[in-house]
């Protein structure tokens, strides 16, 4: 009898989670194939009547031709979205990349080795991460003024990496902690610690460091405060602050519906790939 | 093949002394069990014999070669680890093949020493499973390939079985001996298994706080302990004891205390008075009689073990200490029944209680 409430509250919380994540979503889609009109209709439409995919074509600064022979023209705000795409997609790649290779040795180092001063040094870490983004903004803007990188892909890298490094190596310690003592069975070998490291730890430890990448990229992808104030309007403009463009034009929901669409994507096919992967990538107890 | 030899060996972390003055011979071709309980430094010990911890003090000898300052790898151990550590991303074959790859043996010397190895411990059928797929027993024996794939100088194991069932302990300690003994090669086996270390050891050398408390063989350990840590440790089941004084009683030193009076054996004849010793007997000597007399002590029934082929009868002495004593299996008795128990004065053990060391004959 008991069982039977407690499966019932549990369904019905996991269905109120659903909802409460997809039909805000399900709603951006929607506008993304409606027409101007429909979208203004009252009551709202649940489904689009005609579903078409003008938008997807004037985000592109393409006009598309309706059925009904009603000519949609191109979003003005083309040029700045293709650049966001664009540098997004850069941005997120080399953020990632670099994440990465420091973060893996970086987090190795941390949690395997005994050095002097590591307590502090971790402390150092973790007062990062709990730094708010925003409030290392102002410092941020007022040094890349006189360095001239406002406005540049390198400042915005440069900027993001300083929330993911410490993030990431966060993460990773922890998972690295939990790894038997390879090192051991490796020094009775005859290994040096750099061969370790590289041909035996890596190579163990690679959900993890699957992990560190794929939270990298969608936290560079995702990135809106810092590029919105260090990007917005320049040619390193990306895809997040040139959405946000559109909020302050002639108001044009299916544009900006159809782009948030595109930047869901990225973050859509890695869960689908790696899907398999993020059930097993198990950070408490990485080799099973 | 070596004879190893640790001289005045000290290891401290930060305030902690996990090994202090450790002077340990160990002979060739020996199987030596460093036995002990959890924390008292027998993985210390153990890392400073493989090279994988360096001694805060003291040196190590490998035949007549000093290797206090060497890597594992120029000492030529080969070691087993808790659980038995394998690379967990390589196959068995690998994880053995990972042994040799410093070796500079050509490719073919390799396939064929890991083949060789490999049969050796019969797990050449299971070369290409990933250490995941592979049972705890196994894996054991992976572990043992990749260990004597090497030829090592000596074989250095530390509680290998420690996370397997008891039937497969029992299995793979026959195995490890018969190996050991096959290949002649010294080997250091760390337990905190009192069984597995009288079963497996040439010598056993029992650890306690950091220090070496005895070594010989289990024989010595389990008949001649010197020390009541040793004899309380060691035997199943455990040892009994009994707190008291030694008195003249008819001009023969006795054992006397609030319950319970036993003349000691003839062995000690001239011992003088004192006050403050334990007397110990194992569990095996212990009579049960119904009635009381001279030399018995009474006790009340507790708890019935039954091993099938004997029992266990575990009584309370009047001070309230738990007695064992091994009975025949058909043994009955009901529990908060009154009973006697006595035994040979000359199979009891004598310890002085303050400095737990053994009283002279
Ligand atoms: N790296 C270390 N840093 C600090 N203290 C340590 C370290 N390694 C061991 N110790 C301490 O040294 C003592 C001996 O440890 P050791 O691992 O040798 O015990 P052990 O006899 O192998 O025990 P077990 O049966 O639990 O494995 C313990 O008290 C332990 O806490
Ligand atoms: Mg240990």
């Amino acid at each position: 009898m008991r069982e039977k409430r407690w499966t019932i509250w549990m369904t019905l919380s996991v269905i109120v989670a659903l909802l409460w994540t997809l039909v805000p979503m399900y709603w951006t889609l929607k506008y993304a194939f409606e027409t101007h009109s429909e979208i203004a209709a009252f009551p709202p439409l649940i489904f689009p009547p005609n579903p078409q995919v003008a938008a997807f074509f004037n985000i592109f600064g393409h006009d598309y031709t309706l059925a009904s022979g009603q000519v949609v023209k191109g979003s003005g705000q083309a040029q700045q979205i293709m650049l966001g795409l664009r540098n997004s997609l850069i941005v997120a790649i080399v953020v990632t990349i670099i994440t990465t290779l420091v973060v893996v040795p970086l987090s190795y180092v941390y949690a395997r080795l005994e050095f002097r001063f590591k307590t502090a040094l971790l402390m150092a870490v973790l007062l990062s991460v709990s730094l708010p983004p925003v409030s290392t903004l102002i410092p941020f803007y007022s040094l890349y003024v006189q360095l001239d990188l406002v406005g540049t892909l390198t400042g915005l890298i440069i900027i993001t990496l300083t929330i993911t490094i410490p993030i990431v190596t966060w993460m990773l310690i922890g998972f690295f902690r939990n790894l038997p003592p390879i090192e051991n069975l490796a020094r009775i070998d005859g290994f040096s610690k750099a061969y370790t490291f590289i041909r035996i730890i890596v190579p163990m430890a690679w959900s993890g460091i699957l992990v560190a990448a794929v939270i990298a990229f969608l936290f560079s992808w995702n990135e809106y405060v810092y590029a919105q104030v260090l990007v917005t309007g320049s040619r390193a403009v990306t895809l997040p602050a040139a959405m946000s463009g559109f909020l302050f034009q002639v108001p044009n929901p299916e544009h900006l519906a159809a782009s948030l669409t595109i930047s869901l994507l990225p973050p859509f096919f890695i869960a689908f790939f790696l899907q398999r992967h993020i059930v097993e990538m198990n950070l408490s107890d990485p080799v099973r | 093949m070596a004879r190893i030899e640790l001289i005045n060996l000290e290891k401290v972390f930060g305030e902690q002394h996990a090994v202090r003055a450790l002077d340990l011979e160990i002979a060739d071709g020996e199987l030596l069990v460093l036995l002990g309980p959890s924390g008292c430094g027998k993985s210390t010990t153990m890392n400073m014999i493989a090279g994988l911890l360096p001694p805060t003090s003291g040196s190590i000898v490998f035949g007549d070669r000093e290797v206090t300052d060497e890597s594992p790898y120029q000492r030529n151990v080969a070691m087993v680890f808790q659980s038995s550590l394998l690379y967990p991303h390589l196959t068995a074959r690998q994880n053995i093949q990972m042994s040799l790859k410093r070796s500079g043996l050509s490719k073919s010397d390799v396939s064929q020493r890991v083949t060789e190895a490999a049969t050796t411990v019969d797990v050449a059928h299971l070369l290409d499973k990933m250490p995941g797929q592979l049972s705890g027993g196994e894996r054991q024996r992976v572990a043992t390939a990749k260990a004597i794939v090497r030829q090592p100088a000596c074989f250095l194991l530390d509680e290998p079985l420690a996370a397997l069932d008891a039937a497969l302990r029992m299995t793979l300690r026959s195995e490890l001996v018969n190996l050991q003994k096959r290949l002649n090669t010294t080997m250091v086996f760390v337990t905190h298994d009192q069984v597995e270390a009288m079963t497996m050891g040439d010598r056993i050398g029992v650890m306690r706080n950091g220090g070496l408390e005895q070594i010989g063989t289990p024989n010595d350990i389990y008949n001649n302990p010197e020390s009541l840590f040793v004899a309380g440790f060691v035997g199943s089941p455990p040892m009994n004891f009994f707190a008291g004084d030694i008195e003249t009683v008819d001009g023969q030193p006795t054992f006397v205390n609030a319950f319970a009076r036993f003349r000691l054996a003839d062995a000690y004849g001239q011992l003088a008075p004192r006050s403050g010793v334990t007397l110990t007997v194992r569990p095996q000597f212990m009579r049960i009689v119904s009635e009381a007399g001279e030399g018995t002590v009474p006790l009340t029934v507790y708890a019935i073990e039954h091993l099938g082929n004997e029992s266990v009868l575990i009584a309370d002495a009047p001070d309230g200490s738990k007695v064992r004593a091994v009975v025949a299996a058909g043994f009955e008795a009901k529990i908060g029944q009154a009973l006697h128990a006595s035994f040979d004065p000359s199979n009891a053990g004598l310890f002085d209680t303050k400095t737990e060391r053994r009283v002279a004959q």
